[in-house]
C-alpha cells in the first residue's frame, strides 16, 4: 500500500496509468484553460521524433484535449486577451516565425513577424556578383565569420546549413530571389497590462533573434517598446505592468544577461562565464542558474549579492510561491551521480542562498514546474529524464525550516557593497580625517581607563574573605628570621580530586620579600594532605597591619580560599643583639 | 367500547411515533467537493422553493439545520480550503456524526484525501470514540469523469484504513442535480443509515 511517511511535507500522487511527456520547461504552462476555475496542465509533447508534436491539456490525471502541431514549437503562454468574465485564456504557441492562438482548444488568431528584404548589404553585392555556387558559399562563410551568422539573411543561412549536394541547386534557385530575412522567435513571455490580476490582460513580451518587441494582445499590434541587444535569447522573464513599470529580463545563449525597463532602453548587463540553464526574475532581484553550477543572485543593477555552488549539474530552475506562507523559494533540479555512476534527481528549495528543503528523485528531472494545478494550490510536476510525470502536493501541515545555515557559498567577485556616498557620509569622513590624533589617543585612554576598571575589581574580589567547605587549610611559619618557612597545608575534603590549583602569597615588597611567591599544586585526591612552601626575608623594621602576607588559593580563574597570614613583628636589629648576647 | 379502541388507536400512534431527536453533524472535505451543495440538496428536499444559484465557496464554516425523518439534523459546513482545514479539529468532539464529502472526480486529491482522513482519524477526539459513525459520500457521480464507489473505496484503501469497530458507509451521489428530478442516488438510504447507526451508538 502506498502510503505517506507523516512527517513528510508532501502528498505522492498515485498515477494509476503512467504519463509519458518529452518536454522543455518552456513548453508547459499550469492555466485555467476553459475558465471553469479548475487550472489544467498544459503542455508540448514532442513525442518520440516519428509524430508531430501535440499540445496535451490535463485536467487532473486525465488527458482531455490534444491540440495537433505542423512544427516544433519553441513555447508555449497563456494568455488573457480580454476582459470578459468568462475569463477564458489563449494559449499562445510559437512556431518559427508565427505565433498561433488558440482559444478553448480551437484555433482563434495568428500573428507572424514579417520578413525584411535586404537592399544595398554587402551581402547582396555578394550573391549579385558571384557566379559559382561554391565560390559564394566560401565569401558567406567569411561573412558570417566577420558580422555574425545571426546577421545574415535567411537564405544565407539555409545555404550555410545545406548538404554540400543540394548547394548548385539551391543557388540556382534562389540568386534572383531577393534577400530575406525572417525573424525567428526564440522566447517569449507574458506581461500584465494594467492589472496584476490573474485574470488580467496581459502583453506578449517576444524575444526574435535581434530584438524585443511587445505585442498587445487585444488588437494584436506591436507596441512602440523596442529593446536592441547583441546574441540570441534564450531565456526572459518579465515583471510589472506594461503601463506602469516593468522589467524585462533577457538572458543570451552566451551567456549575457540584459535588464530593460520602461524608463530607461539601454538597460544593465552583465557577463556570466558559463552557459545559463535558468533565470528567475523577482522584484528586486534576479537569480541565475549556469551550467557550471553555481547559483547566482543580482540585484536589478546587476550587484551580485551572493552564489551559492549547487551539489551537482543544475538542469532546471523554477519559482516557487506559497501563497497560504507567503514564502517565496527558488527550486533547482540537480543531477548527482553516486559512487556507482548511477545519476539521480535532487530537487533542491532555496530561500535566499539557504537550503530549506531537498527531495531525491530516482532519476534527473529535466522539467519542473509549481502552481496550482486543478484545485490543488501547491503542485509539484516533475518530468524526468526517462519522461515519467511526478506529481508532489505540498502538505497542509507542511512547515518549512527557514533559519539561516552556512551553504557552500562561492567567493564573490568583487562587486563588494559599499555604502552610498551621502553627503552626511563626506563629512563624517572629512572630519575623521583632519582629528585622527585625537581620535587615536582619545580611544587608547578610554582603552586603558578601562583596563584599570577591570584590574581593581579583580583585585577587589581577591581581597574579600572567603572560604571553601571542600578545602581545609593551615600555614605553619617556621623558623627565628630574618628569614622564614612557610609551609601551607591543604586539605581536600570534597569526593572528587582537585586539579589546577595554585597558591600565591600576595605580600607588600616594602616589608618582605618571597622567593617563588606563587606555586601550582599537582592533583589533590580526598582526604590527602599535601603542602607547598617558600622563604619570607624581612628587610625592614617596624610593624604595622601592612605586614600580613594573603593566601590566595584559586583553581584556574575561580579563587577558592583566601587567608591573611599575619606576620610576627621581628626587629633584626633586638634579635642580632639577643643572639650575640646568647 | 368504540371509544376505547379510539383512544387506544391514538395512544398507538403516539407511542409508535418516535420523539423528534436531534443530531449534531459534521460536514468536511476538501474545497470543491461539494459540501454545501449537498447540504442545500438536503435542505432542498424538504424545501422546495430554495434558490438555485450557484454556492459560493465557503469561508470559515456555516451551521444550519434541516429535518429528515422526524430527526433534526444541525450541520456544521466547514470550509475545505487550505487554510481553513485545521478548523475541522476542534469540532470533532462536539458531533454526532462525520460527513466526508469527496470530489470522485478530482482524483488527482484522492492522495490529499486521504492523508486529511488519516489526520482525522488519528485525532484523539475521533480515536477515542470508535462509535462515531463516518458517512462518506462521493460526489458529482453524474460527471462523465467520475470515479465508481468501488474505485474512490479502493484508491482511499477506505477498509484497510478505518478501524474495523468504527460505523462507516460510502455513498455516491449527485448534489447538483435539479431537485424536482427523481433522483435514486442511495443519498437518502445513506442519511437513515445515519440516523439508525446514531439510534444504536446512543443505546450502546
Amino acid at each position: 500500500m502506498p502510503y505517506v511517511v507523516r512527517n513528510s511535507m508532501w502528498i505522492d500522487v498515485d498515477i494509476n496509468s503512467p504519463i509519458n511527456l518529452q518536454t522543455y520547461n518552456c513548453c508547459m504552462t499550469l492555466t485555467d484553460v476553459h475558465g471553469d476555475n479548475d487550472n489544467k496542465f498544459v503542455v508540448v509533447d514532442f513525442g518520440s521524433g516519428s509524430s508531430s508534436p501535440q499540445i496535451k491539456i490535463f485536467k487532473g490525471l486525465k488527458q482531455t484535449h490534444i491540440i495537433h502541431l505542423n512544427e516544433k514549437p519553441s513555447a508555449i503562454v497563456t494568455v488573457y486577451t480580454d476582459n470578459s468574465d468568462q475569463h477564458i485564456p489563449c494559449i499562445a504557441v510559437v512556431i518559427k516565425n508565427e505565433i498561433y492562438f488558440y482559444r478553448n482548444c480551437k484555433p482563434y488568431h495568428k500573428y507572424s513577424i514579417h520578413s525584411t528584404t535586404l537592399k544595398d548589404t554587402e551581402e547582396c553585392k555578394l550573391w549579385q556578383e558571384t557566379e559559382g555556387a561554391f565560390d559564394l558559399l566560401k565569401h558567406l562563410q567569411v561573412l558570417s565569420s566577420t558580422i555574425g551568422f545571426v546577421n545574415l539573411s535567411t537564405t544565407s543561412q539555409q545555404m550555410l546549413c545545406l548538404n554540400e549536394c543540394y548547394i548548385e541547386e539551391y543557388f540556382l534557385k534562389h540568386k534572383k530571389n531577393k534577400l530575406m530575412k525572417q525573424h525567428t522567435i526564440t522566447c517569449v513571455t507574458e506581461l500584465k497590462r494594467n492589472l496584476a490580476d490573474v485574470h488580467g490582460v496581459s502583453c506578449l513580451v517576444i524575444a526574435t533573434t535581434d530584438k524585443i518587441s511587445i505585442l498587445d494582445t487585444e488588437s494584436f499590434k506591436i507596441l512602440p517598446d523596442k529593446y536592441e541587444l547583441q546574441g540570441e535569447t534564450a531565456y526572459m522573464c518579465a515583471i510589472g505592468l506594461y503601463n506602469v513599470d516593468y522589467k524585462i529580463l533577457v538572458a543570451t545563449r552566451t551567456g549575457r544577461l540584459y535588464i530593460f525597463s520602461k524608463s530607461s532602453t539601454s538597460g544593465y548587463k552583465v557577463e556570466v562565464t558559463h552557459a545559463i540553464v535558468a533565470v528567475i526574475l523577482r522584484i528586486d532581484k534576479f537569480i541565475c542558474c549556469t551550467i557550471d553550477g553555481l547559483l547566482q543572485c543580482y540585484t536589478l543593477k546587476c550587484v551580485s549579492l551572493w552564489n551559492v555552488k549547487l551539489p551537482g549539474d543544475p538542469t532546471c530552475m523554477t519559482n516557487m510561491y506559497v501563497k497560504s506562507m507567503s514564502l517565496e523559494f527558488t527550486i533547482v533540479s540537480c543531477i548527482t551521480s553516486n559512487v556507482d555512476g548511477l545519476t539521480k534527481g535532487l530537487i533542491l528549495m532555496f530561500s535566499g542562498s539557504t537550503i530549506v528543503h531537498k527531495i531525491l528523485m530516482p532519476d534527473p528531472v529535466t522539467c519542473i514546474m509549481f502552481g496550482k494545478f486543478g484545485q490543488e494550490e501547491n503542485a509539484l510536476i516533475m518530468i524526468s529524464s526517462k519522461s515519467k510525470v511526478d506529481i508532489k502536493l505540498l502538505k497542509r501541515t507542511a512547515t518549512f525550516d527557514l533559519c539561516a545555515r552556512p551553504t557552500l557559498t562561492a567567493p564573490t567577485p568583487g562587486n563588494l557593497s559599499i555604502p552610498k556616498r551621502s553627503n552626511v557620509f563626506i563629512e563624517q569622513t572629512l572630519r575623521e580625517r583632519e582629528h585622527c590624533n585625537e581620535m587615536h589617543v582619545r580611544t587608547q585612554q578610554t582603552w586603558q581607563t578601562l583596563q584599570i576598571i577591570v584590574l581593581n575589581e579583580r583585585i577587589n574580589s581577591i581581597k574579600q574573605k572567603i572560604t571553601n567547605q571542600f578545602l581545609h587549610t593551615s600555614a605553619q611559619l617556621l623558623g627565628l628570621g630574618p628569614r622564614f618557612k612557610i609551609r601551607f597545608f591543604l586539605k581536600n575534603l570534597s569526593k572528587e580530586p582537585l586539579i589546577g590549583i595554585n597558591v600565591a602569597f600576595l605580600y607588600n615588597a616594602q616589608y618582605h620579600t618571597i622567593e617563588s611567591p606563587s606555586c601550582s599544586m599537582p592533583i589533590i585526591v580526598p582526604d590527602k594532605e599535601i603542602y607547598c612552601e617558600t622563604f619570607v626575608t624581612f628587610c625592614t623594621y617596624g610593624g604595622s597591619d601592612e605586614r600580613a602576607i594573603d593566601i590566595v588559593v584559586s583553581q584556574r580563574a575561580n579563587i577558592l580560599y583566601r587567608a591573611k597570614v599575619n606576620m610576627p613583628v621581628y626587629n633584626i636589629q633586638t634579635n642580632i643583639e639577643e643572639s650575640n648576647k646568647t | 367500547m368504540n371509544f376505547w379502541r379510539k383512544l387506544t388507536r391514538f395512544m398507538g400512534v403516539f407511542g409508535r411515533t418516535p420523539r423528534r431527536r436531534k443530531v449534531r453533524a459534521l460536514l468536511v472535505g476538501l474545497n470543491n467537493a461539494g459540501k454545501s451543495t449537498l447540504l442545500h440538496r438536503l435542505k432542498a428536499d424538504r424545501e422546495r422553493n430554495v434558490s438555485r444559484k450557484p454556492i459560493a465557496p465557503t469561508i470559515g464554516f456555516t451551521t444550519d439545520t434541516f429535518l429528515f425523518n422526524n430527526v433534526k439534523f444541525t450541520v456544521n459546513d466547514m470550509s475545505g480550503r487550505d487554510g481553513y482545514r485545521s478548523m475541522w479539529e476542534p469540532m470533532y468532539a462536539q458531533c454526532d456524526a462525520i460527513v466526508f464529502v469527496l470530489d470522485s472526480t478530482d482524483q488527482l486529491r484522492f492522495a490529499v484525501v486521504k492523508d486529511e482522513l488519516d489526520m482525522m482519524l488519528r485525532h484523539p477526539d475521533v480515536a477515542a470514540r470508535p462509535g462515531l459513525p463516518i458517512l462518506f459520500v462521493a460526489n458529482k457521480a453524474a460527471a462523465p469523469d467520475a470515479c465508481s464507489a468501488s474505485t474512490v473505496a479502493g484508491a482511499l484503501a477506505l477498509h484497510e484504513r478505518i478501524e474495523p469497530d468504527r460505523p462507516w458507509r460510502l455513498a455516491t451521489t449527485d448534489a447538483a442535480a435539479a431537485p424536482g428530478q427523481p433522483v435514486d442516488d442511495g443519498l437518502r438510504e445513506a442519511v437513515e443509515w445515519l440516523v439508525d447507526t446514531i439510534n444504536v451508538t446512543d443505546r450502546r
